[in-house]
């Protein structure tokens, strides 16, 4: 009791200055999480109260076609969008690094599209660009391409979504380029005395020194990826159609809760989510020793 | 402890959701701008009952779904409101369809949704199954609320379970439109106003092959829409949504009606699946009818001004929908419709406004068709002295059809869930993934499984 005592005395200040954000963490944060929690294992319809059900949910989402489905949507999403954003974003990366003659401007003209890239504005314009008479089709039709309505046909609408991830590669690219730049230039000029080609010092320098970005580049991204929301939300107005053909994990989770008043379902679907992307963080953590080479 | 419960589910959920739901969230939200307004100082007109001067003062909540437009009306109606009861003051809120009513949700939950809402059939279910709307019927008998000059169906519409949970505001009919001036430039004779299913596909046929171009349709693909399914359904003498709520059509009417639309869709009467999909959410300005791609539009009748502000060629004209020559008529009443919520803790000057909204001739001056034909048959004459004449043609058509309309039963709680399965049917089989037979046999176990919760 005595400890405590003291304990306070010493550091009351501290807490006292910490209280705004330990306030809003367990306010806001904690709490809230643990309630779900709960939620998670009862029926809720928000209306009357919650009726403890075990398990129910979690067996209930195994046999929902719509729910297994939506995984499947969003694993496609994950597995292809992500490498091809952070390739497309370390390949402009390189690009940049050559020093080029106005790097801040171009730097900062391809960071534009993050910034903007998970607004409502944008996902409204990828229907207007993808759509049936969009403008890539008008490209496409000065070639004498016929192409399709993109948007709104179950086997491409996806990659339109795929697509607008990638386009958004400005933050993932920023931080490529601030890794590239802290690869000393010594080790280039022992390569070029050496006889290495581009190729080969890519392979044997700037890759393996990279490793260390790629690795942070590639878990905020698959973070970031599992829980993308708004672009399907709008292009697909909402239902995740055509089809079922964009209906993310986190689209379907809102429409469990929101549109037919199965919250408990959907916080469980919540605490999936958050389990499922702790495991593969966790995972790439783990593996990481084996790919990724600090310099130390 | 509910809206404790509440607002902990939906933290968590943002929290899980990260940053991209929460720009999303900001970015979507209609501005909740005149949410508060301060309580008027003025002195009460004189011509007012003298005695509302010593009444208590008393703040309601007013919540409806809509367009800028029809907020600028209604804040007018409750400014009106507010001059005849200087002692109640009335908060508005509002929103776009879609967010209204996850809003309106989240809220009554949380036991903090406004006193009067505007309510709609496909949702009432949802809260008056779940005790959150007020029975109006006491506030009726003891004279608050008038629905004298109401006729007997629209007053029953509002009915739930024996209690009256709703007043209609705006009494609405389904049907199709086409533009006068298109079938005349593609010279073809309109149809007739009570069209068979056999004289639409004609007609859409023969309109599609006067357009004799690409991208360029009969009619409007209706297969995936839930109400067109109920009126189907009602022509065979049958209900979607049977009184107890379940599923009233069986495997075979599913395959019939996905058949008709799948045939009209070969044919190329109707756009193909893509096209629905893509202009399924379009706004009204760039769908399909108003760019003059297809010539027959489905749509609540009350719409049909909105539609003549955009299309200048021609009249946009009213047509029935399809009738079924053996069988019965499919009309019903829809419309929008004020309620009380039963958190309520002034549910008599709800009521008052409510009877204000639909009965006071301001009031009404103001509204006129906003919602559909108001439901007072004596200001529904008024109203008609006001309008122009596609507003005229609206009134027309919904008087006409209402001689037709029943009283059908009102959807069930899992209604929303069926009308997305009806369109992944509808979907399935217009992108070639499953044949009409599959996906009817889908259909129905999902919505029989829905339904049954």
């Amino acid at each position: 009791m005595q400890a405590i005592r003291t304990f306070w005395k010493n550091n009351w200040v501290g807490y006292f200055f910490l209280s705004p954000w330990l306030i809003g963490l367990i306010c806001l944060s904690a709490f809230p999480m643990a309630f779900s929690l709960y939620l998670s294992f009862t029926q809720y319809d928000m209306f009357t109260s919650p009726n403890w059900i075990g398990l129910g949910n979690f067996t209930e989402m195994f046999q929902d076609r719509k729910y297994l489905n939506s995984i499947e949507v969003t694993i496609k999403y994950v597995l292809i969008g992500v490498p091809l954003q952070l390739t497309f974003a370390l390949c402009i990366a390189l690009l940049l690094n050559r020093g080029l003659r106005g790097l801040r401007v171009y730097r900062a003209v391809y960071y534009v599209p993050s910034l903007f890239g998970g607004s409502v504005a944008i996902a409204i314009l990828w229907r207007q660009l993808f759509g049936g008479e969009g403008l890539v089709n008008e490209f496409l039709a000065s070639f004498g391409i016929e192409g399709k309505n993109w948007v709104s046909t179950p086997d491409t609408a996806l990659y339109t979504l795929i697509i607008l991830a990638i386009w958004q590669f400005g933050a993932s690219m920023v931080i490529f380029l601030a890794g590239l730049k802290q690869i000393p230039t010594e080790l280039y000029e022992s390569a070029k005395i050496d006889g290495a080609g581009r190729v080969r010092q890519f392979r044997s320098i700037t890759f393996p020194l990279l490793t260390p970005i790629i690795f942070f580049n590639l878990v905020m991204q698959i973070i970031s990826a599992f829980q993308a929301f708004t672009p399907a939300f709008i292009v697909s107005g909402g239902n995740g159609g055509p089809l079922d053909s964009t209906l993310f994990y986190t689209l379907y989770l809102y429409q469990k809760g929101f549109t037919h008043f199965q919250m408990g379902f959907a916080s469980a679907m919540a605490w999936l989510l958050l389990l499922t992307i702790a495991f593969i963080t966790a995972l790439i953590f783990v593996t990481s020793g084996r790919w990724v080479y600090y310099q130390e | 402890m509910k809206m404790k419960a509440l607002l902990i589910g939906i933290l968590c959920l943002v929290f899980v959701f990260g940053a991209v739901a929460c720009s999303n969230n900001t970015a979507n939200e209609p501005a909740p701008a005149n949410n508060t307004k301060a309580v008027e100082k003025e002195p009460a007109p004189a011509a007012e009952e003298p005695k509302k001067e010593e009444l208590e003062e008393v703040e309601i909540r007013f919540t409806w779904w809509g367009d800028t437009k029809r907020h600028e009306k209604y804040n007018a109606i409750v400014d009106e409101f507010e001059k005849a009861y200087p002692h109640i003051t009335v908060a508005r809120e509002f929103g776009e369809w879609v967010d209204y009513w996850d809003k309106l949700a989240t809220q009554s939950a949380g036991g903090n949704a406004p006193d009067v809402v505007g309510m709609h059939m496909t949702q009432v279910a949802n809260y008056a199954s779940r005790g959150a709307l007020v029975d109006l019927q006491p506030y009726v008998d003891s004279g608050v609320l008038d629905q004298s000059d109401f006729p007997k169906p629209v007053t029953n519409s509002g009915v739930i379970d024996g209690k009256l949970v709703m007043i209609a505001q705006g009494v609405t009919m389904s049907g199709w439109v086409y533009n006068s001036g298109l079938l005349e430039r593609l010279k073809v004779e309109p149809p007739s106003f009570g069209w068979t299913w056999d004289e639409f596909a004609a007609k859409a046929k023969e309109v599609t092959t006067a357009f004799n171009e690409k991208g360029h349709w009969g009619a409007t693909d209706m297969g995936g829409d839930v109400t067109s399914l109920i009126y189907y359904s009602r022509g065979l003498g049958k209900n979607l949504f049977t009184e107890e709520g379940k599923l009233g059509i069986d495997q075979q009417d599913m395959v019939n009606w996905l058949t008709i639309w799948d045939n009209l869709r070969k044919e190329g009467s109707v756009p193909d699946a893509a096209t629905t999909s893509e202009y399924r959410t379009a706004p009204l300005e760039q769908n399909l009818f108003i760019s003059g791609k297809v010539a027959f539009h489905a749509l609540p009748f009350n719409q049909i001004p909105n539609y003549q502000n955009y299309i200048k060629d021609g009249e946009v004209r009213a047509l029935r929908k399809q009738v079924n020559p053996d069988g019965k008529n499919g009309e019903f009443i829809e419309g929008a419709y004020l309620a009380v919520t039963s958190g309520s803790k002034n549910p008599e000057a709800a009521a008052q406004f409510i009877n204000f909204f639909v009965n006071n001739e301001n009031a009404i001056r103001i509204f006129q068709l906003e919602q559909g034909a108001v439901g007072s048959t004596k200001m529904n004459e008024l109203v008609k002295t006001l309008i122009n004449p596609a507003q005229q043609r609206a009134v027309g058509a919904i008087e006409e059809t209402l001689a037709f309309a029943e009283t059908a039963p009102l959807p069930p709680k899992g209604q929303g869930e069926v009308a997305t399965a009806l369109l992944a049917a509808n979907e399935s089989v217009g992108f070639g993934q499953s044949s009409v037979e599959a996906a009817a046999a889908e259909f129905v176990k999902a919505a029989e499984a829905i339904l049954a919760k």
